[in-house]
């Protein structure tokens, strides 16, 4: 990895560059990063991977018209290559109708507290000792097969523009993903994430992936239909990212999103809160600076039920005539963190108020059949546990989740108060959450007619 | 010293029990258009290094950017196989290497064409749809080309090029209460003179036209046990989702379990019979002017087609070297990597049912109850590949061998096997269809052709809430 000042160096001599040009304005994003991967299966390890990244983005402006380029290489020549490239075409581009200049710079940007672990600049043989405590806690737990990876990573990532924006932000982050299998259908799933090394819990995630395993080699039959639903971990990382991304002003301006029309209207019950938090001490997605070089900020999207606000760039914000919200992305804003508030009742209470229905520990492969409208599906893997009387007596096979995404936040009903980091391979549009289980009535459950 | 003379030097120095080194270069012009307006334009060059070594049973990988670090990545990738060995227990087939150069041939380079001429070209097909009313419309072209050099220790040397062109259109259309949306993506590989064959402004009439139908005179659809014929790009879907993911050998092997899963089939099922004896599939990376192109793989080895499934039995995998060797044959070329920071994994090309003897009216004409599902919006299918879903975007009923009412949204929830066994018509309208296949961790997304003839299914259970 390049490092600190060689970072800012290259953005300085990116800006000089930039200066030079016959441009209105600009600006540089430069991320130097190293990423060190285990990946294991059947109790084995495949591979062991190092990745040395460089990218650099560079945004050129003149007249409204915008182009974006973007170089791997951290040779100075190759950027400027790329510039020289984009000013013959920038004139016969077309003006975009909205437009909205650069943030002034200098800003004052926050310091988030515990984003970055220098023990992940190079992770030796630790990543390998992670993997053999995470194999043999599933193992010992009663598994017959354990497949997951450790994947780490430590990142220098500047913003700078022609209007006086100029920040770096060093971060590094670390999840082990962790599925465990007693047979080839019965199967559980465990992660472990954080920003520090040494809070990640491989022998908890290996235990748990291999408990939930065991659970759902016991077999009970549940008939598709609407069953009331709590929606542990694994799988409210997955649908709280998409839900809550689904807030990005793109989406809403390309009407892919069930939120359109809905800005202060109640959609969901009033137990669920939904917030980008990039200012969140130690959290997984947390950052000072957008894109654009503006400080982030907390944004409540959803409070108590009431869609408060979409996620802006400043070009999204110009177009829906609002203020930006410090989510950039150059093309689409992007939440950067985000955090489901927890309720007040215990896991343990949780199953006992759900009474009699389903656990859905993992919900993967969610795909919309319209945005717009938010219906969608997805499916469930790694324990579909049923609930009766609140107890779990067993686990289903078959079924998919099959609802919409307005319906599922209006019938939350409760909400538990033990929140989790959650980041893992599934988390399909790749946003960290961090939430407790929530419980749902009624949620829409689907399977093969034959 | 640039790059590729860099990966000479390092394979002619190499001396670990195997080892390769790739060049992997990738330029893209990206071109967003929304409803009409230029939402984004952008070019990348994103090329590097990467090596892979082999030392006692551990696979290690390390890539970089930085020709000054270049020089160092074998070694960083024999330091990450040394730590890999501790639990590792890989092997690679044999294979007879060469030196070999491949370039896909263009009339039109399509970087010569000046932004504003295939800006126009969206533009174009924008208004269409916006002339019929279409509410939201996002257009993209994407241009590109993949440069590869690879080398290994064992004497591969190969050389490739291919550009490619892509267009996907995503629309939406709301009526009051009402919406639909379609998505549509074609591409291959080729110069810019393969956009014409498109035709692209003929389906964009079309689709916004069966949208707009579908909300002003779309019923529900029936549920139950019924006749279903699918469209060319749902059974291309199909192909490449409960055909081509479960045949890949580490699939079956078990090395995606942690990601996107493992396959109902194993390895002792080839030569079983799955399906109805007029389906047969087959994986070609081969075709020439398709989307997932290439003559060479990224282990070196010579690409071919595979038969993955002939006339309903298990016939191949899709192999690379590492599963190759544990089920003691050949690799048949499936190792891709999606840019130089990615390892070599088991991938498709171009997966396609392979075409009948049918036309789409003689399908539909023995056809007394059902429904005809032309186009898909949402799909999915567990992680065995075992129980899938595909909800009917613009589809019609059929009574008495004509087509009636069009019908929204009809669910088909189903089994491979199930799937498969109900097919009782294949049509010769093969078609195929741009996209781009996730897998792996971190997840590599490479371009394919999913491809397939409308064909019909006996007795299948339409569902739903």
């Amino acid at each position: 990895m390049e490092g600190y000042e060689e970072s800012l160096g290259f953005v300085e001599d990116i800006l000089d560059l930039l200066y030079k040009q016959n441009l209105d304005e600009a600006a540089v994003h430069v991320r130097s990063a190293r990423g060190d991967q285990i990946r294991f299966s059947s109790n084995k390890i495949d591979i062991a991977n190092t990745w040395l990244d460089f990218n650099a983005d560079i945004q050129l402006v003149k007249d409204r018209r915008i182009q974006i380029v973007s170089v791997a290489s951290p040779d100075i020549d190759a950027a400027k290559l790329q510039i020289e490239r984009a000013m013959k075409v920038i004139g016969s581009l077309p003006e975009r109708k909205a437009y909205d200049e650069l943030p002034e710079g200098p800003f004052s940007y926050p310091i988030i507290e515990g984003i970055y672990d220098p023990k992940l600049e190079d992770p030796g043989e630790k990543l390998s000792d992670i993997v053999t405590a995470a194999i043999n806690s599933g193992l010992s737990s009663g598994a017959k097969k354990i497949a997951g990876s450790i994947r780490s990573g430590v990142e220098i990532s500047c913003v700078a523009t022609t209007t006086g924006v100029k920040v770096c932000e060093k971060r590094s982050n670390v999840y082990l993903d962790i599925r465990a299998f007693v047979s080839p259908e019965s199967t559980g799933h465990s992660f472990s994430c954080s920003r520090m090394m040494n809070e990640i819990r491989p022998e908890e995630a290996g235990r748990e992936a291999a408990e939930d395993a065991l659970m759902s080699s016991k077999q009970v039959k549940v008939e598709p239909g609407r069953h009331d639903a709590l929606i542990w971990y694994s799988a409210i990382g997955n649908l709280g990212g998409v839900f809550g991304s689904l807030a990005g002003a793109m989406y809403v301006m390309m009407q892919m999103s069930p939120y359109v029309s809905k800005l202060n209207e109640q959609i969901g019950s009033d137990l669920i809160s939904i917030v980008d938090d990039p200012l969140r001490p130690g959290g997984y997605g947390s950052r000072s600076f957008d894109m654009e070089g503006y400080p982030t900020r907390r944004n409540v999207i959803l409070e108590k039920g009431f869609l408060r606000t979409y996620l802006h760039n400043r070009l999204t914000a110009k177009a829906m005539n609002t203020n930006t919200t410090a989510n950039a992305g150059w093309v689409s804003p992007q939440p950067w963190n985000i955090v489901i508030s927890p309720g007040d009742m215990s896991n343990d209470e949780l199953i006992e108020e759900l009474r009699d229905g389903l656990i859905i520990r993992n919900a993967t492969y969610l795909r919309f059949q319209d945005y717009r409208a938010g219906d969608f599906s997805a499916i469930i893997r790694d324990g579909l546990f049923k609930v009766e009387k609140g107890e779990i007596v067993g686990s289903a096979r078959g079924l998919r989740l099959s609802d919409n995404v307005l319906r599922m936040l209006s019938n939350v009903f409760a909400v538990g108060r033990n929140s989790r980091q959650i980041y893992h391979w599934w988390m399909e549009w790749e946003v960290p959450v961090e939430s407790p289980p929530i419980a749902v009535r009624n949620v829409g459950f689907t399977s093969a007619t034959m | 010293m640039d790059l590729f003379h860099i990966a000479e030097v390092l394979i002619q120095e190499a001396s670990y029990p195997y080892a390769e080194v790739r060049v992997q270069i990738d330029d893209q012009e990206l071109i967003w258009l929304r409803n009409g307006e230029l939402e984004s334009y952008g070019t990348e060059s994103v090329g590097g290094i990467s090596a892979r070594v082999l030392v006692d049973g551990g696979l290690g990988f390390a890539s970089t950017s930085s020709e000054k670090k270049a020089k160092y990545i074998l070694e960083l990738a024999a330091k990450n196989s040394r730590a890999a060995s501790r639990r590792g227990n890989v092997s690679l087939s044999e294979e007879r290497f060469e030196r070999a150069e491949f370039r896909v041939p263009t009339v039109k380079n399509p970087w010569d064409v000046p932004p504003e001429e295939k800006i126009e070209i969206l533009r174009s097909l924008d208004s269409i749809a916006k002339e019929e009313g279409i509410v939201a419309r996002s257009i993209m072209m994407s241009i590109s080309k993949e440069v590869i050099y690879f080398l290994n220790s064992e004497g591969a040397s190969v050389r490739g090029e291919v550009p490619r062109i892509s267009i996907s259109l995503i629309l939406t259309h709301v009526s009051g209460q009402r919406s639909t949306q379609e998505y549509e993506s074609r591409g291959g590989s080729g110069g810019f003179e393969i956009v014409d064959g498109w035709k692209l402004d003929d389906f964009m009439k079309e689709i916004s036209k069966s949208m707009k139908e579908r909300l002003e005179k779309g019923v529900p659809a029936p549920k139950g046990k019924m006749d279903v014929v699918i469209g060319p790009s749902i059974s291309g879907l199909v192909a490449h989702e409960s055909t081509g993911h479960p045949y890949e050998a580490d699939r079956v092997l078990g090395r995606e379990a942690a990601q996107a899963g493992e396959s109902f089939v194993t390895k002792d099922m080839l030569g079983t019979r799955i399906g109805s004896e007029l389906v047969s599939v087959a994986d070609d990376p081969t075709i020439e002017g398709s989307y997932g192109f290439y003559l060479y793989d990224f282990e070196g080895v010579k690409a071919r087609r595979r038969i993955l499934m002939k006339n309903g039995i298990i016939n191949e995998f899709l192999h690379n070297r590492e599963t190759a060797s544990i089920f003691g044959v050949k690799s048949n070329g499936a190792a891709r990597a999606s840019a130089f920071n990615r390892e070599p994994i088991v991938r498709m090309s171009n997966t396609f049912i392979m075409p009948g003897d049918r036309s789409v009216e003689e399908l539909i004409e023995d056809v007394s109850e059902g429904v005809y599902m032309r186009r898909f919006m949402e799909w999915n299918i567990d992680d065995r590949r075992y129980n899938q879903r595909y909800v009917g975007s613009e589809a019609y009923m059929i009574r008495g061998g004509r087509i009636a009412e069009i019908v929204l949204k009809p669910i088909l929830e189903v089994t491979t096997p199930s799937f498969y066994s109900s097919v009782d018509g294949v049509g010769k309208d093969l078609e195929f269809q741009a996209a781009t296949c996730g897998k792996g961790d971190p997840g590599q997304g490479v371009p394919v052709w999913t491809g397939g003839p409308t064909i019909r299914l006996r007795g299948v259970g339409l569902g739903g809430i």
